[in-house]
């Protein structure tokens, strides 16, 4: 039984090629592991800087967590997004926050280089 | 015997992806003990259960229908299963809040 938002999906354009689905499906998965390396980050960091003041160890851990988060629904939209431009043969549209994951790794990164330096 | 006429393996790289994010989801929730307080450590014990039992649900979802997905791949049928992937991203969000929540009580 075919849900019925799965079918109102299923009704626009061609179902596409098996195999584009399910590459569509690894790389959602593929992001959705990236997240979840934010999260460990965050839970890492939280866990482990026990030198670092409470605040600012609380806010870096938070900051990962919501990257992770924001990394998670941004996947959902990418894979949902791949989807319909399959289905409607469509160019496959851009995910914007790569650039922005990418930097705000590369800064969590540098701020925890610096924790662990200046503690 | 369900064989699959995919010289690319597509279901089967698709079936261990699942499984391989299921397996990283049961390590970022056993990672969660680690933020627990001596006031927090109950709760936080059993959201790493409550983590890992979703992460072995979620394999055995998987596992369980990779024959059905073969089967559709071998007739051309389109792939379904959307479902999987909402529950994947709802899961990644609760264990995003739980992790948040463990850190600031």
């Amino acid at each position: 039984m075919v849900p019925s938002w799965e079918r109102k999906l299923l009704s626009e354009g061609e179902a596409p090629d098996p195999r584009f689905t399910l590459a569509n499906e690894r790389t959602f998965l593929a992001w959705i592991r990236t997240s979840l390396g934010l999260v460990a980050g965050g839970i890492g960091a939280d866990a482990f800087l026990t030198d670092v003041p409470d605040l600012e160890r609380e806010l870096l851990s938070s900051l990962l967590l919501l990257m992770g988060g924001v990394l998670a629904v941004a996947a959902y939209r990418r894979w949902w997004a791949g989807e319909r431009a399959m289905r409607s043969n469509q160019p496959l549209p851009l995910l914007g926050l790569v650039g922005l994951i990418g930097y705000g790794v590369g800064l969590a990164a540098l701020v925890l280089i610096g924790t662990v330096l200046l503690r | 015997m369900v064989r699959s006429d995919d010289p690319g393996l597509q279901v089967e790289r698709t079936t261990l992806a699942w499984i391989r994010t299921s397996m990283a989801f049961a390590v970022v929730s056993l990672l969660l003990i680690r933020t627990g307080r001596p006031e927090t450590i109950v709760v936080a014990m059993v959201l790493t259960l409550t983590g890992l039992a979703a992460s072995i649900g979620l394999s055995l979802v998987q596992r369980a229908r990779h024959r059905g997905r073969v089967t559709d791949f071998n007739h051309s049928d389109p792939v379904h299963g959307f479902r999987a992937v909402g529950v994947a991203t709802g899961l990644t969000l609760l264990l995003v809040l739980a992790a948040l929540w463990c850190v600031w009580l």
